[in-house]
């Protein structure tokens, strides 16, 4: 199995590499094929495993993540965007 | 042995440095409950409308031969796709099944309405890991002591749990499906498969008797009706068959058999045995007891479709019976 970067930080490179990670092991597709220009609905996940996605990642933040924001990113960079601007956000206010 | 999903998620802990925190195997968003919200209305109170103006028609319109079968034959193939294919098969792997007959069974399931294959899997999973306790997705027997506890957990298990509920986390829930490249296909059609169920019929109806008439009452009688009737049995099984009925074994859960609906629900009202032997594709348990789904399970076997067919021996029913002391 393909080793999980994860970054001191948690920045945008880290969530996009752990989503890399988590699409290519749930899909059994290869890592380094996966871009950022790609959507989720293009990869092959559907509502359903979308879902599963933010059920994993927000246990892996230890913070809640909005589902809209994977819903609505037309890209996974749009998503790894949107996901550490809202890790940092609840982090300050928890802080 | 851990699944896939659990291998991933326990590495991410592991490189992490997090402390063992629990998977989240549920979430509650407003965004699902929307989606649901909208599945709710379509396809479960909308066959219900349909099948009011079906009953209204019949004032006018005498029921054909043609309407009568294809109710019959779309009833046939939905609710067997769910009883065999969604149920037996899918959840909980009592047999092994060739790719087509697979692929057959997830279609005809689809079209009984009820979601796509990974969602019903993976909720019905929970369901058994949880029987009649906090976070079953739809048991009547949390909803308060006495009579009106009772009604209110009715009407919440046969209906109302649908409008908005927790969604469960497939990874976790159902691994076996996501690695299948043929139901991960079923189930990312699942609409075509609706609409399908309910445009075949139509067009049959309106061909075999050449009329606008005729692909009205099609789709009144082998899509609205058909559907509302399997929905209505398969509700009844989160109902009734947790409430009232009889019980031989030792469980966890408050399932119940009820014999007089098992023709109805192609065997699946031996819900009791069910949740006693859930690995077990027999629900009857015994060749006397109606059920129907299992007796299609044997037919395909028998044409070397279906293999693997785990039930229960008398020996092992026996020792989990319940015994007065």
């Amino acid at each position: 199995m393909d080793h999980v970067q994860i970054a001191e930080k948690v920045d945008e490179a880290a969530v996009f590499a752990w989503l890399k990670t988590y699409i290519s092991n749930v899909l059994g597709m290869d890592q380094a094929s996966i871009k950022g220009s790609d959507g989720l609905d293009s990869l092959g996940l559907d509502s359903a495993l979308t879902t599963a996605l933010a059920m994993d990642l927000e246990t892996w933040l230890g913070v809640e993540i909005p589902l809209a924001i994977l819903f609505e990113a037309e890209t996974l960079d749009n998503i790894a965007t949107g996901v550490a601007r809202e890790a940092e956000r609840q982090h300050a206010t928890a802080g | 042995m851990l699944n896939r999903g659990d291998q991933i998620a326990h590495q991410m802990f592991q490189q992490a440095q997090l402390p063992g925190q629990p998977r989240q195997k549920v979430i509650d968003s407003p965004h699902l409950h929307k989606m649901q919200r909208m599945h709710f209305f379509l396809f479960d109170v909308l066959p219900i409308l349909g099948t009011a103006c079906a009953i209204v028609l019949l004032f006018f319109h005498p029921i054909t031969t043609v309407d009568l079968t294809l109710f019959f034959v779309f009833w046939m193939l939905s609710g067997l796709g769910i009883s065999i294919g969604y149920h037996r098969l899918f959840t909980h792997r009592s047999f092994k099944a060739s790719a087509p007959v697979r692929a057959a069974l997830g279609i005809f399931g689809s079209m009984a309405g009820q979601g796509g294959v990974i969602s019903w899997t993976a909720m019905h999973r929970r369901h058994h890991e949880l029987g009649d306790q906090e976070g079953d997705l739809h048991s009547p027997n949390l909803h308060g002591s006495g009579f009106s506890g009772k009604i209110k957990g009715f009407i919440h298990a046969h209906f109302t749990w649908m409008v908005a509920h927790p969604y469960p986390n497939v990874v976790h829930y159902a691994p076996d499906l996501l690695k299948d490249r043929v139901m991960i296909w079923v189930n990312r059609h699942y609409y075509t498969w609706i609409i399908l169920g309910l445009l075949i019929p139509t067009v049959i109806g309106g061909l075999v008797s050449q009329s606008w008439m005729g692909a009205l009452t099609g789709f009144l009688w082998g899509g609205m009706v058909r559907m509302f009737i399997v929905e209505q049995g398969i509700f009844a099984l989160n109902s009734l068959c947790h409430l009232i009925g009889r019980r031989r074994f030792v469980t966890d859960d408050q399932s119940t058999n009820i014999s007089w609906l098992a023709p109805f629900i192609f065997g699946e009202s031996w819900h009791h045995n069910h949740h006693a032997f859930p690995g077990s594709a027999s629900f009857g348990l015994a060749w006397y007891r109606i059920d129907p789904g299992y007796w299609v399970i044997r037919l395909l076997a028998l044409f070397g479709q279906a293999w693997d067919i785990k039930v229960p021996t008398k020996e092992q029913i026996e020792r989990r019976e319940i015994r007065s002391a």
